[in-house]
């Protein structure tokens, strides 16, 4: 894994923070609609990633079979995403959470794995093992040319389009009725219900929001490189990452900053990295995570404005051993007794 | 502890040595889901195609269409009398006529490859007619379905035409990704594989021999001197590749550098590897940005090429691209970029525009007229490997040995390791490979370096393995 094999220039630093910035969107914008989905519901949706491929099929079938204008097609194709979760939610999780009980999270995380899996074939067998080719305009793939960096205009869509669904999110959580009914039912359902929240319907809510966050990613994905029934499964993994790494009770904003900070940290890590490592900067990034929240960083802190202090636990620890051990050999007995 | 804390929570460079290990390369390549994925649904194939043991199944079954009759010379007979003199075969000696011969093929009929699997059956289906008009034996052929490179099923598929006592078979993927070959041998099988060869561990292996160049390697020689001759100012050479594990990977670098030795090039020390599969190639196409070569090798496979190649015109790069594959995956995944810049690749690639003997052009006629468009490499590789099943079975037939019988047939094959084929050749010399009788890779196999631009491939050279025979056209 060799350090600095190639050259490095500032074009290319320039070229990777764009372009990080630029998938950053898109893992942003899933994560914000994963970590709706988690925290508000408590479902882990791993069929996210199904419901993800089907927005690029519905937009594929809509624009290339039967002919609808570009931007119909796109509408359509997010519609059946959003179509897809809700149906999801409503018909498969509802129903195994009300009868699994306290075991719903487990028993919905495998339905969801099935469904993503048996979704996933189902969209191999009516649209066949091949990758379909969503070529929209030529427009959205004129090369723009930013200093030294380069980009196209479905790059730029991309990037507004979440950019402002995040923003309207965001609102919609903060200044509307349906918002802090959201929040309510993130902090506690059963209190959300007694004041009158029915937390199925905001769990449908949340879906459907959530589904419609991933259909827009994935129709872009679909028209910068192409349709396939295995796309959702990458980014959904990214979503995970960026939804527990952001915390999934977050504000969206501060979510979608985190996937776009953790693009950026992937793409820069190829100055370091061959391209093929670049992908597992972001699980070592979450496992660090993880792994940082076991440490009880209070402790530590205190520690290090105090060193005595663990010095002096440390000379607690020694005299508690030699007590032990001369109770072990008949010329002490232990303090409790 | 908050509600998403408790969420995060819970969470010696010898060619024999090239041969061997490079051979790997184009083993894994055609194991790739991403090589042999591209269109074509599949599931009637695949009721089809896993018959019970010892039912054969021939014509349509694999090729989805069998074959129509033929338009090219009035009729099957006429193809017949075609082959056999394109074949340049001596009609009075045994030809198998009145002979039921059974053969098998172990393609992807489902799974990704699926597509692959069906245009190969083609081939094999439009051979089995043309050598029974012929007057060649009528060989039936019980197709099995690996799915696409799943080692158990193509263990069950070898198991069923082993208890059958089928004594021969083409096969792809590399013998499955040498699952079979065990089996292959345990059941004295002859196989002739035609998709991924028999690089790696393959080589050498009793009843196994691999009809296709070693994908990323025995090109290069032929590469390399084409590059000198039409871009004398070419002096610095990049890599981008598949990662196919550490080893491979070193090796991989290992002897492709090692190809620049004696050239006019020098590598730079770009060797960039991305994952099988890959979309987003900006990532890498930076670090080619920032250490631009003045040519850039790509060995990668299926839709991998069109993505590469689209991004890199938006990256600007001026470095001329040479890839190894053309396929209709990766055409389609260029959104346009191909066609608009062109694709320049050197293989063993079979260019249907282009046919330069009777035997490749009435191939090139018949496929066309069979099944309505032009045949790809894979249907000519199936059509040619059937073609040189019936020249072993001649053979055998001719001692007065068993056609029935694998070491009969192997050494039939022994006989002479050079076989016709539809690539290469001229109007008064069908084109041939031969064998390595040590390796049982191939000798030779007319390559060349072809350019795809503006919905045609055009031929630009021509050579044989280790540039032998190379001609600039």
């Amino acid at each position: 894994m060799p350090l600095f094999a190639v050259t490095i220039t500032w074009d290319s630093v320039s070229q990777l923070l764009v372009t990080g910035v630029i998938n950053g969107t898109a893992y942003g914008l899933l994560g914000v609609g994963f970590a709706l989905i988690l925290g508000v519901s408590g479902r882990f949706h791993f069929a996210y990633s199904f419901t993800y491929a089907l927005a690029g099929y519905g937009a594929f079938w809509a624009y290339a079979r039967v002919g609808l204008p570009f931007g119909l097609a796109a509408v359509f194709g997010v519609a059946v995403c959003v179509v897809a979760g809700v149906t999801i939610e409503r018909v498969g999780y509802r129903t195994l959470a009300h009868q699994a009980g306290g075991s719903a999270l487990l028993a919905i995380f495998v339905a969801s794995l099935g469904i993503g899996i048996a979704g996933e074939n189902l969209l191999r067998l009516t649209f066949s093992s091949a990758n379909q080719q969503l070529d929209g305009p030529s427009g959205f793939r004129t090369v723009l040319h930013w200093g030294p960096t380069s980009f196209r205009w479905v790059d730029v869509w991309q990037v507004l389009s979440a950019v402002v669904l995040v923003i309207a999110l965001t609102a919609l959580l903060r200044y509307t009725v349906l918002g802090r009914s959201i929040k309510a039912t993130r902090g506690n359902p059963e209190l959300a219900r007694i004041i009158g929240i029915n937390p199925d319907t905001i769990y449908l809510i949340c879906f459907a929001v959530g589904s419609l966050l991933a259909g827009v990613a994935a129709f872009w994905f679909g028209l910068k490189y192409s349709v396939a029934a295995d796309m959702g499964f990458k980014p959904v993994i990214y979503a995970f990452v960026v939804g527990f790494l952001a915390g999934t009770a977050r504000a969206p904003a501060r979510i979608f900053i985190v996937g776009v900070l953790l693009s950026v940290v992937e793409q820069l890590s190829s100055i370091f990295l061959e391209i093929r490592w670049t992908q597992l900067v972001v699980f070592v990034i979450l496992v660090i995570y993880l792994g940082s929240l076991s440490i009880n960083w209070s402790r530590v802190f205190a520690m290090i404005r105090n060193p005595a202090a663990l010095w002096g636990r440390a000379r607690v620890d020694d005299d508690e051993e030699e007590e032990e051990e001369l109770w072990k050999s008949g010329t002490s007995t232990p303090v409790s007794l | 502890m908050s509600r998403d804390r408790q969420d995060s929570a819970a969470s010696g460079f010898s060619r024999r040595d090239m041969l061997r290990r490079l051979g790997y390369f184009g083993a894994a390549a055609l194991a790739s889901p991403a090589v042999l994925a591209a269109c074509g649904s599949d599931a009637k194939q695949a009721t089809n195609t896993t018959s019970a043991p010892g039912t054969a199944t021939t014509g349509s079954t694999a090729g989805s269409t069998g074959p129509t009759a033929s338009t090219g010379t009035g009729g099957a007979g006429g193809v017949g009398a075609e082959l056999l003199a394109a074949l340049g075969v001596d009609p009075t000696v045994k030809l198998g006529g009145g002979t039921s011969w059974q053969m098998g093929a172990v393609l992807a009929l489902t799974g990704n490859g699926s597509f692959y699997g069906k245009t190969m059956g083609r081939g094999i289906d439009l051979a089995v007619k043309h050598i029974k008009a012929a007057g060649g034996p009528d060989i039936k052929v019980v197709y099995k379905d690996h799915k696409s490179g799943d080692p158990q099923a193509g263990v069950q598929a070898m198991t069923e035409l082993g208890t059958s006592a089928v004594p021969a078979k083409l096969a792809s993927y590399g013998d499955d990704i040498l699952a079979m070959l065990p089996l292959t041998q345990q059941y004295k099988c002859l196989t002739l594989d035609g998709g991924g060869g028999n690089g790696g561990t393959g080589q050498s292996q009793d009843f196994f021999w691999g009809t296709r160049a070693l994908t990323g390697l025995d090109m290069l020689g032929g590469l390399f001197r084409y590059i000198a001759e039409t871009m004398p100012d070419a002096k610095t050479m990049g890599f981008v590749g598949w990662d196919l594990g550490s080893a491979l990977n070193a090796t991989t670098k290992r002897l492709v550098l090692a190809s620049l030795d004696g050239t006019t090039l020098t590598h730079n020390g770009l060797f960039e590897l991305a994952a099988p599969n890959t979309t987003d190639f900006v990532g890498l196409l930076t670090k080619v940005k920032a250490n631009e070569p003045d040519v850039l090798l790509v060995e990668i496979f299926g839709q991998d090429p069109g993505f590469f190649l689209d991004q890199s015109q938006a990256s600007n790069l001026k470095t001329k691209i040479f890839g190894v594959e053309f396929t209709p995956d990766g055409l389609n995944a260029s959104k346009g970029a191909m066609d608009k810049v062109g694709w320049t690749f050197s293989t063993d690639y079979f260019n249907a525009d282009e046919a330069t003997s009777k035997l490749g052009k009435m191939f090139v006629r018949e496929f066309k007229a069979a099944y309505g468009d032009s045949p790809d490499f894979y249907a000519a590789n199936y059509y040619e490997d059937t073609l040189a099943m019936w020249d072993i079975v001649r053979r055998v037939l001719n001692k007065g040995g068993d056609i029935n019988s694998g070491p009969a047939l192997q050494d039939g094959l022994k006989e002479n390791y050079v076989f016709a084929s539809v690539y290469g050749g001229d109007d008064n010399a069908v084109g041939t490979f031969e064998f390595d009788p040590n390796t049982h890779s191939l000798k030779r196999r007319p390559m060349g370096v072809f350019v795809y631009k503006d919905g045609k491939v055009k031929t630009l050279a021509t050579f044989n393995i280790g540039a032998a025979d190379y001609k600039t056209l």
